[in-house]
């Protein structure tokens, strides 16, 4: 595996900053991981990206993008005037134009209100094409914080009951935001065999049952648990046989810049014995 | 060769319940199963060992999948999450409105069935009353 990326000239920040708040309302489903790659991903195009964790208390970004050790300071030290934003902002170690604001990890949700998130985001602004906000799960305090300053949201969801749940949830709240322009789900964990044999809802099921727009699928990959890993996104990975989800999230990056990109299909190509299987229905191991 | 048992098995029948929603073809199962079926009923009768637990069994097409099932619970679930109405709200509502009815018409108390159904962007709420008769009918 090789992890050179390699970054277009940083483009020159023309437009204005879109503020984008990853959320989900279910824990565990993939909001850091996608914000991690889904931010990795527009930096690679080019993008001046900040990441900002505020799962104060719970932090996990700095893990998955491997910026554990470097964190000095933290968002709430830029809130309570310890530091300067700039000094608490961590600067990736392979994309120069990507940085994150770490949450705190010794304090609490109640450390922070929503608007000294958005006056934090507001600088942010001044410097970057986008602000990726990840939000903890729940739909208190937390969520409160993350959404203050956003203007678009990406509702990750996998294709499991409490999931898809917890994100109607979660678009009921977005829905009631002003300030949230429009927002759109990242599907996770897509199990294109189970859809196949009907063991599981399907891309189409959960979009109409959301009723929502699909900004991208993510397949179900290893090799996801593999860069947690290793803090290196896989969105950077780079060779001749990245995984699956790589290019799941690069195109989901390109899509959030403007990008028209279809969505991937990731069926495999049936085998002989599926076709057996299909002719007659037969439910090998489980009968 | 054993003795067949006097008091047989049903032989091995598709069943088609929970199909609700799917095409007539879908229900009845491609023509292949059933082949298959007649098949194997003919192949394995009914008390023969194999016919108990096989990988080759005969599995129903047309049977509720976990994907039905799973959209099947998470409509009625987020119905009642859009409506924030809990079972228990809805249980006193009914009751409630057996009892303003119950002024201007005699109707069936247990009869009165309400419930929510999804439309296209809406819930609606659903009351079903039979009515016995109009309370001043005989005056």
């Amino acid at each position: 595996m090789t992890t050179k990326s390699t970054p277009k000239d940083p483009k020159n920040k023309s437009q204005a900053c879109r503020v984008i708040v990853v959320t989900s309302g279910k824990g565990g489903v993939g909001k850091t991981t996608s914000t991690a790659n889904i931010g990795a991903g527009l930096a690679r195009m080019g993008y001046k990206v900040a990441l900002v964790d505020t799962d104060i208390g719970l932090r996990n970004l700095d893990i998955l993008m491997g910026l554990e050790n470097r964190i000095v300071y933290n968002v709430i030290d830029v809130v309570e005037d310890r530091c300067k934003l700039n000094q608490a902002l961590v600067k990736d170690k392979r994309l120069p134009n990507l940085s994150l604001l770490p949450a705190a990890q010794t304090r609490d949700k109640s450390a922070l209100d929503p608007a000294q998130m958005k006056d934090v985001i507001e600088q942010l602004k001044k410097e970057c094409d986008f602000v990726l906000v990840d939000s903890p799960a729940g739909i208190e305090q937390g969520f409160q914080i993350a959404v203050a300053a956003a203007t678009e949201a990406i509702v990750v969801a996998t294709p499991e009951m409490s999931s898809v749940r917890d994100a109607d949830r979660i678009i009921g709240l977005l829905e009631t935001k002003d300030h949230i322009e429009h927002y759109k789900l990242v599907l996770n964990r897509v199990r294109p065999d189970m859809m196949r044999t009907n063991d599981m809802m399907d891309v189409d099921d959960v979009i109409e049952i959301l009723s929502i727009k699909l900004l991208g699928l993510i397949p179900e990959d290893k090799d996801i648990i593999v860069s947690t890993n290793r803090g290196e996104p896989v969105v950077l990975w780079e060779g001749q046989k990245v995984p699956k989800a790589t290019q799941a999230y690069r195109n989901i990056a390109g899509r959030i810049a403007g990008e028209d990109i279809p969505f991937m299909d990731f069926d495999v190509p049936e085998t002989w014995m599926d076709k057996v299987k299909n002719l007659l229905r037969i439910n090998a191991g489980v009968a | 060769m054993t003795m067949k048992p006097d008091i047989k098995p049903p032989p091995f029948k598709p069943t088609t319940t929970g199909t609700a929603g799917k095409s007539a073809a879908a229900q009845e199962g491609h023509p292949l199963y059933h082949w298959w079926v007649d098949l194997w009923n003919k192949l394995w009768p009914p008390e023969h060992p194999a016919s108990a637990a096989s990988p080759f069994k005969p599995v129903n097409p047309a049977k509720v999948t976990a994907k039905d099932d799973a959209k099947h619970r998470l409509r009625l679930v987020l119905m009642h999450d859009r409506s924030q109405l809990s079972s228990g709200q809805i249980e006193s509502m009914r009751d409630e409105l057996v009892e303003v009815i119950s002024k201007y018409v005699e109707i069936d108390r247990k009869s009165l069935d309400l419930y929510l159904e999804q439309e296209a962007d809406t819930i609606a709420l659903v009351a079903n009353i039979s009515v016995v008769r109009r309370k001043d009918a005989r005056a």
